[in-house]
């Protein structure tokens, strides 16, 4: 099998692709596809305020569950600290992609490059996290099932 | 020197915008990993899926399905249907950006039609997330 230089290339799913490996001649966005971006650029803007709201608040939880008597456990605490981080490296991603398709509703065209690099680095991140959170879950799962294993060779 | 940028101003003939090699491949790469997401998803899904049926199973045997209220099944539901939604939305927009090297446009605009749908989603999604945790949080003092 060959192996490719590049970690952050996405997870081969070349039986779903079909043919569409070969792009012929030149490939080009039309105006339709642009609108589509422009009419995407309030969702995401509002998307990236919502996120910022999202992390005071479980921030502000966070404090409470520190606060208030035995309503904390630092599981919770440690899932909010990792839950925020997550966030935020999100949030700063989307925030590059809002700024590229505002630019683009603005009137530059040249922005569409910027919005297709900010998307495909957005997805790139969600698909690593996401590609964590599975192998973290397929780990936990093994070491449940070899310790269920052991326990009941006991 | 940078040519001065281009903007679409009103009764301006609305020209392609052609994509550069560079711009292709990372297209290529969003789609590859649009659709990672989406399978993630679809699997997460189901395994939200399954966990609700299994504790309304358990419930029902307990006799205690009364004591599941409705302010608990609520943000299941919608996690369990956004979840959902979300990875169909993103499994047709990485088939999408496939169809437009195939095919060429209208692919894009529908690949894009469905990003923008998607960014709705999630959206909406971490308004009810806010609202369910200032509830909470109000509960609390």
């Amino acid at each position: 099998m060959a192996m490719t230089s590049n970690p952050f290339e996405p997870p081969r799913t070349t039986d779903l692709d079909g043919d569409g490996g070969a792009a012929t001649g030149t490939l080009a966005m039309s105006e339709e596809a642009l609108q589509e971006l422009i009419a995407a650029a309030p969702w995401v803007r509002w998307l990236t305020r919502l996120l910022s709201v999202s992390i005071a608040v479980g921030l502000v939880k966070a404090v409470a569950s520190v606060v208030i008597p035995g309503s904390g456990k630092p599981a919770k605490l440690f899932s909010v600290a990792v839950g925020t981080a997550i966030s935020t490296l999100i949030l700063v991603r989307l925030r590059r992609y809002a700024t590229a398709s505002e630019r683009l509703r603005a009137g530059t065209r040249e922005a569409a490059g910027e919005v297709i690099a900010a998307q495909g680095s957005c997805f790139r991140l969600l698909g690593v996290l996401a590609a964590i959170g599975v192998g973290l879950v397929v780990v936990l799962g093994v070491i449940a099932l070899v310790l269920a294993a052991f326990g009941a060779s006991r | 020197m940078m040519p001065p940028p281009t903007t679409m101003g009103e009764g301006q003939p609305s020209q392609p915008v052609e994509l550069s090699g560079p711009q292709i491949q990372v297209l290529r790469d969003t789609s590859g990993w649009a659709r990672f997401l989406a399978i993630a998803l679809f699997i997460v899904t189901g395994a939200l899926g399954l966990a609700f049926v299994g504790i309304f199973v358990q419930t029902r045997g307990a006799g205690t399905v009364a004591n599941i209220s409705v302010p608990n099944i609520i943000p299941a539901v919608i996690s369990l249907g956004v979840t959902g939604a979300a990875a169909v939305l993103l499994w047709l927009y990485g088939r999408a950006v496939l169809a437009f090297f195939r095919q060429g446009e209208p692919s894009l605009a529908q690949a894009f039609r469905k990003l923008r749908v998607f960014f709705k989603l999630w959206t909406i999604f971490v308004v009810l997330g806010i609202v369910t945790d200032v509830v909470e949080l109000l509960g609390k003092l």
